[in-house]
């Protein structure tokens, strides 16, 4: 796993020059900070001994050059900040969502899709704080070290004895780092878990209504709701007394100075100046205390952000999820002559198996159907043809050439797909056929004609330039179903893989979809996961599945002969 | 600037910090209490060195130092537990608000959600409302404290030496006038970030839930480019409100600096003409420097709100959606009831114009007689879908009216309605939760025994015999259940709601013939003696109904009993038989 250590270096190496910037600006900053110590302590000792002639009133001026300094090194510090976490957000962001973009797709989510929101959202945007962070403890500790050293020429005594509880402290929160770790893990958790549960009722909303489920809904909302606020109540009082406890030990710093001056200030050598020096020193050092408190938290917190990071991709290192490299875009495959398929199989993480033992062979123009009961491994068959579970066994040829990659291959321009429940996108009609692909027009309208979704399309307010709402929500389900198939249509590849896209259309629909689809098939391959006879009957070869293997394969007649495909009751 | 008025806040405020009354009051103690403590360290600090220039005995100055370590350390009590009680409070509030916010949007009809990307929603409810959530712990009473502080600071100096107090004085109005001038400068950038912010998540989480669509169509490239483009909106925003922000803190801190050499030279004059001692120039120091803090709380505050307020807008608008549906106050009585449709036309609504579009039903009436079967034919787009989201008052019909048993559905409450008319959809929507909760829509309230006996009579054993937990196995939204499987579970949810009127979208649609002969017998229990409509395209499920209607471009173009209309090959129900015979029957 990633340690905080590499992934700062890595962020710090993201944040380029800005980071630099940011840096310089700070201890500029800081250090302009020391005057005004070193003047009050000059005039104020000046006074205690009678000698205010001493007083160097020329460089009480200075205080406005410092007002200056100050408040551009501020703002650099402002505008730097934020310059400086951009890229690594955006990085991480660009490079994770890649990543999942090329994992198997079936089993690229680890959690839902909200919960994966939410860590892109909240890790990613907390992560580069950190970075901020160690620029302010720099600057700080040079503060710290050179006010050490100025106070120890003053009182070298009273300085050790301030010096001691400050380092007691920090050492001593070491042993604080797995309680803070421990508690962030939760609380981040409970955080995914609320924002998951978010993304699922308005995902479905629908659902919830018409099952009159929004009071149990809601319950349940409350209920995960408690789970966090408990989880981060628990988180802010550790932090609280942590740094209760990092600011006491300053106290008690001061309170020892005042007793050691106590012996000193008999001596002389010690006067109202020097004390106001020290205070003033310490207040500022106090920040460093505080911001040593605040980093050592953000440390565990770190972990446990790489953590999470790491498990939605997979185990990828977090330091490598800097990758603005785009993915390879397929290249196109040659013309097809035949597409063949041996002992094709998908095991699942439990060992048992999804298909296994699956040969078939496809051609252009070559229509193969696969049908079977529910659960019988249809889907699964389509998805891992196209590569998209982690775990295949057997060989695809093409051409006679083995693809080890389908899901890298098997895309547009070559091979196009519409899964069983498509998604459409919150965006025109038009941009949800084409994709990114150009968008051609006599292209779109032959796929729409192709779906039967001429019609529809005419009613629509701006034809495919019309928004199609969240999730194609004003769409019917049917609409949704021709959508998709539009798109798979949209410049005719070399192989088409439907997985049951008829469900949700009427009988008059369906049959002219069909028709149409045999007239523009005639180049093409078509692996078609179906229970229509209809479909059937243009198959040159029908598969029947029964738990995950082939039980019989023939043509319509051949099958029905043997028994099979009888739809009476 | 757009900010809202304090009534706003007030409200906000009112509605939900009154119920915590005491915690708020001892929150507000702990504060006060915190900022006053605050004023004895600086005081006994001078007493000290005053002291020590006049050479006190040693043990007033050990007593000076034991004061000042008891005054600090209980002060580090005090803002530790404010803390705490604060971010309770706020955590309380902000939760509950957002179960107010999830209950409002819940009851929204579909005009407002098809308009709403889940990540716009967790914007909404998460992100906005942690925003608010500083309001109501820290902001309004951090604020209180902070002036509190300053004034009494402002006070002790100007009862001790008025020049110096008024010096103080005059800094703290400038400072304050400063923030108050610059309030609200960077809102509306916080408000465009957190739009942009919005769309990005909302894009986000689309894509993810639509990967396998994404890989299948070698989208890959262009996705990866449009996070670019949404990345870059919201970093510009961004950035513009954290620069234009960070002047209400920075503007008050470099003054600061002007103060002290002000102090100083006004403090050194007063010393040198035997007025003051200099003890009281360090306190005032100190003073001088501690004032810094609540002007840099209210400022940061005021940072704080100006996000806040673009969440306070936001919300506040969320929740001054109406749901264009008015509950009735009817309960549905136990008994089967009859279902009548009549002259019901219906237009979706464009919102932002209020207009109506073309009408997707024109005059539709049949009626359904008391446990009797409808089969509701049509090609798709021809009104099906919408006739039965206005039967579950997903929306208002635009005239005429549909009624259940003896009332129009308006006058039902919709709780009522909703509990005695289930529907089995095209799409079932799984949630990553429990297979419990998904069969029973987090409802505590069904017992296992009926789970699994739901689960028995609806066929779905063997499914349930590989779920590795049983009841509590946690299911995937995208996992190893096939669409077949889930459109079981969505019968055997309808199954344990036991309604009165049942209506089937399609729902045999994506099960093979083997396992539809097993849901038909389960149907056989599940629609026996319930008023039906099935939406269908499969003979076999048109040949339980008793009535068919057919649909055409929103009209109801045939409507009649099933074996009469079957018997008149005129009609267009023999001929769609006919037709689909030829091919789905072969």
């Amino acid at each position: 796993m990633t340690t905080p250590m590499q992934l700062m270096r890595k962020m710090v190496r993201q944040g380029g020059w800005w980071y630099v910037l940011n840096l310089v600006a700070i201890v500029i900053e800081l250090l302009v900070e020391l005057l005004p110590g070193i003047l009050v302590r000059q005039v104020l000792n000046a006074l205690q001994v009678g000698q205010q002639q001493a007083i160097p009133w020329m460089l009480l001026g200075t205080f406005v050059g410092i007002a200056l300094v100050r408040f551009v090194m501020y703002w650099i510090a402002t505008y730097t900040n934020i310059k400086m976490r951009i890229p690594t957000m955006n990085a991480m962001r660009f490079s994770l969502l890649s990543r999942l973009l090329q994992l198997p797709a079936v089993t690229a989510l680890k959690g839902s899709p909200g919960e994966i929101v939410s860590r892109l959202r909240d890790d990613i945007g907390e992560l580069p704080q950190v970075v901020v962070q160690i620029n302010d403890i720099i600057a700080l500790a040079l503060f710290a070290v050179i006010s050490f050293v100025m106070m120890y020429g003053i009182a070298p005594q009273a300085t050790l004895a301030i010096a001691l509880p400050l380092v007691m402290i920090v050492v001593g929160a070491r042993f604080a780092y797995d309680k803070i770790y421990f508690y962030r893990t939760e609380r981040r958790r409970a955080t995914g878990r609320v924002i998951g549960f978010i993304a699922e009722t308005y995902g479905s909303v629908q659902a919830v209504q018409v099952a009159g489920a929004e009071k149990h809904v809601l319950r349940h909302f409350e209920a995960l709701n408690k789970v966090r606020e408990h989880a981060t109540l628990r988180e802010v009082l550790y932090d609280g007394v942590l740094g209760a406890s990092f600011h006491s030990s300053l106290t008690i710093g001061i309170a020892i100075m005042m007793l050691m001056v106590n012996q000193s200030a008999r001596v002389g050598g010690f006067g109202a100046g020097d004390v106001a020096f020290f205070v003033y020193n310490l207040g500022i050092i106090s920040e460093l205390l505080f911001e040593i408190g605040v980093f050592i938290g953000r440390q565990q917190q770190l972990k446990v952000s790489i953590q999470r990071l790491q498990h939605v991709g997979h185990g990828q290192p977090v330091s490598e999820m800097f990758s603005l490299a785009e993915p390879p875009t397929a290249t196109a495959m040659p013309p097809l002559t035949t597409v063949s398929v041996r002992g094709l199989g998908v095991q699942w993480a439990n060992g048992s198996f999804g298909v296994q033992d699956i040969d078939l062979d496809l051609a252009p123009g070559r229509l193969v159907v696969v049908t079977g009961p529910v659960g019988s491994g249809k889907t699964t068959l389509l998805r891992a043809f196209l590569g998209m579970f982690p775990d295949i066994s057997g060989s695809i040829q093409w051409n006679g050439i083995d693809i080890p990659d389908p899901a890298e291959r098997f895309v547009p321009p070559s091979v196009a797909y519409t899964s069983q429940v498509p998604r459409l996108f919150s965006d025109t009609l038009r941009e949800n056929i084409t994709q990114g692909r150009p968008s051609v027009t006599t292209h779109i309208g032959n796929a729409v004609h192709g779906a039967v979704m001429e019609f529809d399309v005419a009613q629509f307010e701006n034809g495919v330039d019309t928004l199609v709402g969240s999730r194609g929500v004003r769409l019917s389900g049917g609409q949704v179903q021709r959508a998709a198939f539009a798109r798979m249509l949209y410049e005719t590849p070399q192989v088409w893989c439907i997985d049951d896209v008829s469900s949700a259309l009427d009988i008059v629909t369906e049959q002219t979809l069909w028709s149409r689809f045999s007239d523009i098939r005639a180049t093409v391959a078509c692996l078609i996961v179906t229970h229509r006879p209809s479909v059937m009957q243009m198959a040159d070869e029908i598969i029947i599945l029964e738990h995950g293997r082939i039980a019989a394969r023939g043509s319509y007649s051949e099958l029905r002969a043997q028994g099979f495909l009888q739809t009476d009751k | 600037m757009s900010l809202p008025s304090f009534d706003r806040y007030r409200s906000l405020l009112t509605m939900y910090f009154w119920p915590q009354r005491r915690q708020v009051t001892l929150l507000l103690l702990l504060i006060i209490g915190d900022n006053l403590l605050l004023l004895v360290g600086p005081k006994v600090l001078s007493q000290f060195v005053d002291a020590a220039v006049a050479g006190a005995a040693a043990s007033v100055l050990v007593w000076l130092s034991v004061w000042y370590l008891i005054a600090a350390i209980s002060q580090q009590a005090m803002t530790m537990s404010a803390t705490y009680v604060g971010e309770k409070t706020g955590w309380q509030a902000a939760n509950a608000l957002r179960s107010d916010i999830a209950k409002h949007t819940l009851d929204l009809d579909m005009s407002f959600h098809k308009k709403q990307t889940p990540g716009i929603m967790i914007e909404r409810i998460d992100g906005d409302v942690a925003s608010l959530n500083r309001f109501f712990s820290q902001m309004v009473l951090q604020i209180g404290g902070s002036i509190l502080l300053l004034t009494s600071t402002v006070s002790v100096l100007l009862w001790t030496e008025w020049r110096l107090g008024i010096l103080l004085l005059g800094y703290a109005l400038l400072a304050m006038w400063i923030l108050f001038a610059l309030r609200g400068v960077a809102v509306p950038f916080w408000e465009a970030g957190r739009e942009a912010s919005a769309q990005l998540f909302g894009f986000l989480e689309e894509r993810l839930a639509g990967l396998e669509d994404i890989r299948g169509l070698g989208a890959r490239s262009y996705v990866l480019r449009r996070l670019n483009l949404l990345m870059d909106e919201k970093n510009k925003y961004d950035t513009l409100g954290r620069v234009y922000g960070s002047l209400t803190w920075m503007i008050p801190m470099v003054l600061s600096s002007l103060l002290t050499v002000m102090i100083l030279a006004v403090g050194v004059w007063l010393y040198l003409r035997n007025e003051i001692t200099i003890g009281l120039i360090v306190m005032t120091m100190f003073y001088g420097d501690m004032i810094m803090r609540p002007i840099r709380t209210i400022s940061s505050e005021i940072d704080q709100l100006q996000q806040a307020t673009a969440g306070i807008v936001r919300i506040a608008e969320l929740l001054a959606v109406k749901s264009r549906l008015i509950d009735g106050v009817h309960e549905m009585a136990g008994v089967i009831p009859p279902v009548s449709f009549q002259n019901v036309t219906f237009a979706y609504q464009d919102d932002e114009e209020g207009l109506a579009e073309a009408p997707v039903l024109r005059d539709v009436s049949f009626h359904i007689p008391a446990g009797k079967v409808v089969g509701l034919l049509g090609r798709t787009g021809s009104g099906k879908s919408t006739l039965i989201r206005l039967l579950f008052r997903l929306y208002d019909v635009s005239s005429g009216s549909i009624k259940i048993g003896d009332y129009a559905i308006p006058e039902y409450t919709l709780a009522s309605l909703r509990t005695h008319v289930g529907l089995v959809t095209q799409d079932v929507q799984l949630f990553y939760a429990t297979v419990r909760d998904n069969l029973t829509f987090f409802n505590p309230a069904i017992r296992d025994e009926q789970l699994l006996e739901a689960l028995h009579t609806l066929g779905l054993d063997r499914w349930f015999a590989q779920q590795p937990d049983g009841l509590d196995t946690l299911l995937a939204a995208n996992g190893a259940t096939s669409a077949g499987e889930a459109q079981l579970i969505a019968l055997a949810r309808v199954y344990l709601k036991q309604p009165q009127v049942i209506i089937l979208d399609e729902a045999s649609a994506r099960i093979d013939p083997e396992t539809e002969k097993m849901v038909e017998r389960a149907l056989d229990t599940v629609l026996a003696n319930k008023t039906t409509i099935i939406i269908a395209h499969r003979l076999q499920t048109v040949r339980r109904c008793d009535y068919i209607a057919i649909l055409a471009n929103g009209s109801l173009v045939e409507f009649g009993a099933e074996s009469a209309l079957r018997a008149d090959s005129t009609t267009r129900y023999a001929q769609l038989l006919q037709h689909g015979a030829e091919q789905e029957l072969a």
